[in-house]
C-alpha cells in the first residue's frame, strides 16, 4: 500500500510544484509548515484507518479519521486559502 | 531549455507523470479490485486464508499441472519409492545393502570429524525433537522413563560440546526458539532465587483444604515442599497426602543451577473474544506446547553434554512464581492487575513457565518500556473488573492492605506494588459472579495490534517519557478498544499458525520487524 500512496503522493508534489510554478504563487513559510504537516497528518490518518480495519477494530479507525483526518483537512484547507487568497490580492 | 532554475522540465514532469500512469495503470488491470473490505475478505469463498494478490484461484481439478482424468488410476502405495522392494527392482540387493552400510558409515565419519552441520550441537538439537512428538510423561525431575532419554555424547562417542555460558546461552536461546518458544530468559539461582525467590511449597496440600480458624493449615505432611540437599541431580520423593494430592518434597541440587524462563505465545483475538469459551486464551494451544518444550530442552542439553533440564513447570507447582521469574530475567514488566505480567510486545498475551538447568548460562536483565509507570496511570483493567479486585491505588505501595479485616496472606511482600484480591477474583470468576473471566486481559491497553502505526508511537513514547500517559489510557478507552462487540469475528480471521504472532522477537531479515 505505501508504494502506491508514495507513488501518488510523489506526483501529486511534483504537480502541485509545477501548478505553483506556472501560476507564479511562491508560498510563505508558515503555508509550507500548515501544507506539511497537514500531508503528514494525512498519511498518517490513511495508514491508522486501514491499520485499524485490519485489526477489526472499525471504532478506532472511525475515530482516527475524527481526530487525525479532520485536522489534516483543515491545514491543507487552511494552507490553500492563505495562498490563493494573497494571490487574488496581489 | 535552461534546466537551470527547475529540476524537472515540462517535458519531464508530463513524461514521469505518464510513466507513473501507466505503471499505476498495469498494476491496476492486473490487480483484483475489491470495493470494500467484506468483498476483500469473501474473495476466497471457502476459507479466509490471505494469500498474496497475484496468486489466482482455478477451477476445481484443474490445477496448472494438467491432468488426463481418464488415464488417471488409483495409486498402489506397493510401488512407493521409498520401500525396498522398489529399490531393489532397480538395483541389485548387493548394491542396496551396500549403499545403506554406506550411508551409516557416512553419518558416522561426520560425527566423528565433526563435520560442521553434523557436529554435537546439530545432533543434540534433533535429538531435542526427535522422540518427544508423542511427548514422553513429565515430573519435576524430567523425562519419567529413561528410555525416551537422549543419549548423550558420551554414549554416542562424541565430543561433548564446549562453551562459554554466553556461547551456551546463545545456543539455548537458538534451540528453543526452534522448539516454539517465544520468549526466553535467564538466571543464575543464587542466594536470592534460593532464599527469596523460589516457593516453600506447591499449592498441593491446600487445593482441597477447608480453612477454619481451628483448621487454618493442613497438616505438614500433605505438604510437598522444595528442599535444597547436596545432590548432583534432582529427585522427588512423593506419597498421597489426607486429601489424595501429591505430598513429600521435590529436591533442588545445591549445586550451581541457572532458570530458565520461557513464554510462548497467546492468541490474543481469543482474548477479546471475550466473553466466550476461548477468551481465557492462556489455556491455548500454545499452553499444551509447553510439555513440549519441556521434554525438548530435557533431550536438548542431555544430548549436548549430558547436563539436566528440570522443574514441574506448573503455575501452581513450580519452584518460581512466573511473574516473578519474567520480570527478573527481562522479559516483562510488572503490572497493575498483579497477577500477570505485561511484555513489551504482547502485553499480557504470553504463557510462560520456568525449568531449572545445570547447563551454565548469562543471565538476562530486566527491562524497562515504561509499562509499570504506565501503569501508575492507567486504571482501566481496574475500572473494567467486574469483582472490583484490581487495584485503583494512584501509586504502588510497599504495604499489603488487609482483606476485610484478615491480612492479605495471597500477595508475598517484599516488591513495592499493586495488590490485588486474588481471592475475590477466584470467587468471582468460579461461580461467585460468573463462569471464566478474562476481562482484564481483553481490556489491557497493551492488548493491542500492532498493524496501525499509532500503537508503536505509543508504546515508543510510553518508554520514553510518562508525561501522556493518562492521555494514552483514556484515549484507549475513547477509541473503543478491547473486547470485540461479538466473539464471531474470531473465526473469519485466518490467524498466524497457533493464533499469535511467532515472528515476535525474530532479527533475520524477512521475519523482523
Amino acid at each position: 500500500m505505501w508504494f502506491f500512496i508514495a507513488l501518488i503522493a510523489g506526483a501529486g508534489i511534483m504537480g502541485l510544484a509545477w501548478l505553483l510554478k506556472i501560476k507564479g504563487v511562491k508560498l510563505t513559510w508558515y503555508e509550507w509548515l500548515l501544507g506539511i504537516v497537514g500531508f503528514f497528518l494525512v498519511l498518517m490518518t490513511i495508514q491508522n484507518y486501514f491499520g485499524s480495519v485490519a485489526e477489526y477494530e472499525q471504532e478506532a479507525a472511525n475515530m482516527f479519521l475524527l481526530v487525525l483526518g479532520l485536522p489534516a483537512v483543515v491545514l491543507l484547507a487552511l494552507a490553500w486559502s492563505l495562498a490563493w487568497r494573497r494571490r487574488s490580492a496581489t | 531549455m535552461s534546466k537551470f532554475h527547475s529540476m524537472v522540465s515540462r517535458r519531464d514532469f508530463m513524461k514521469a507523470i505518464g510513466m507513473a500512469g501507466a505503471g499505476v495503470g498495469a498494476v491496476a488491470a492486473t490487480t483484483p479490485v475489491f470495493h470494500d473490505l467484506d468483498e476483500l475478505m469473501s474473495s476466497s469463498s471457502v476459507t479466509p486464508a490471505k494469500r498474496p494478490w497475484w496468486v489466482k484461484e482455478r477451477e476445481l481439478f484443474n490445477p496448472t499441472s494438467e491432468i488426463d482424468w481418464d488415464l488417471m488410476q488409483r495409486f498402489d502405495r506397493k510401488n512407493e519409492a521409498h520401500s525396498r522392494r522398489i529399490a531393489t527392482m532397480y538395483r541389485s540387493v548387493e548394491t542396496i545393502d551396500a549403499a545403506a552400510v554406506t550411508q551409516k558409515k557416512i553419518d558416522a565419519d561426520r560425527i566423528a570429524k565433526q563435520t560442521p552441520g553434523f557436529d554435537t550441537k546439530y545432533q543434540a538439537l534433533k535429538a531435542g525433537y526427535s522422540g518427544s512428538t508423542e511427548s514422553p510423561a513429565w515430573a519435576y525431575p524430567g523425562i519419567v522413563d529413561e528410555a525416551d532419554w537422549a543419549k548423550t555424547p558420551e554414549e554416542l562417542g562424541m565430543p561433548k560440546w564446549s562453551g562459554t555460558p554466553e556461547e551456551n546461552s546463545r545456543l539455548l536461546y537458538a534451540a528453543l526458539r526452534y522448539y516454539g518458544a517465544m520468549f526466553i530468559g535467564y538466571a543464575e539461582v543464587e542466594d536470592k532465587w534460593r532464599n527469596k525467590l523460589f516457593v516453600k511449597t506447591t499449592t498441593d496440600a491446600v487445593r482441597n483444604w477447608t480453612w477454619t480458624p481451628q483448621n487454618p493449615d493442613p497438616p505438614e505432611s500433605d505438604e510437598l515442599r522444595y528442599v535444597y540437599e547436596n545432590v548432583d541431580q534432582p529427585y522427588s520423593e512423593l506419597r498421597k497426602g489426607s486429601t489424595g494430592r501429591s505430598a513429600g518434597k521435590h529436591v533442588i541440587p545445591s549445586k550451581p543451577l541457572w532458570l530458565i524462563t520461557i513464554a510462548t505465545g497467546a492468541c490474543m483475538e481469543a482474548t477479546k473474544t471475550l466473553d466466550s469459551t476461548i477468551s481465557k486464551s492462556n489455556s491455548s494451544t500454545a499452553n499444551n506446547g509447553h510439555e513440549a518444550l519441556k521434554v525438548r530442552t530435557f533431550n536438548f542439553v542431555r544430548a549436548l553434554g549430558g547436563w539436566r533440564a528440570f522443574g514441574d513447570g506448573g503455575h501452581q507447582t513450580s519452584e518460581s512464581n512466573f511473574s516473578a521469574a519474567m520480570i527478573l530475567t527481562g522479559l516483562a514488566e510488572n503490572s497493575r492487575q498483579g497477577n500477570y505480567c505485561l511484555t513489551p510486545e504482547t502485553g499480557p498475551n504470553h504463557i510462560p513457565f520456568t525449568m531449572l538447568t545445570d547447563f551454565p548460562l548469562v543471565p538476562t536483565k530486566p527491562i524497562d518500556a515504561g509499562l509499570f509507570r504506565f501503569c501508575h496511570s492507567c486504571k482501566k483493567c481496574a475500572d473494567a473488573c467486574p469483582s472490583q479486585s484490581i487495584s485503583h491505588a494512584d501509586e504502588p505501595s510497599w504495604d499489603v492492605p488487609d482483606v476485610d479485616g484478615k491480612p492479605r496472606v495471597f500477595c508475598n511482600p517484599g516488591h513495592k506494588g499493586f495488590w490485588p484480591d486474588m481471592a475475590n477474583c477466584n470467587y468471582y470468576s468460579k461461580g461467585g459472579g460468573t463462569s471464566g473471566c478474562w476481562v482484564c486481559y481483553a481490556n489491557c491497553t497493551f492488548s493491542e495490534d500492532k498493524a496501525a502505526m499509532m500503537h508503536n508511537i505509543i508504546r515508543g513514547t510510553v518508554s520514553t517519557t510518562s508525561l501522556f500517559n493518562g492521555f494514552f489510557s483514556s484515549m484507549s478507552n475513547t477509541f473503543g478498544y478491547g473486547p470485540y462487540e461479538s466473539p464471531e469475528v474470531w473465526w473469519d480471521m485466518s490467524l498466524p499458525a497457533y493464533g499469535f504472532d511467532s515472528t515476535i522477537g525474530a532479527a533475520k531479515g524477512g521475519y523482523s520487524k
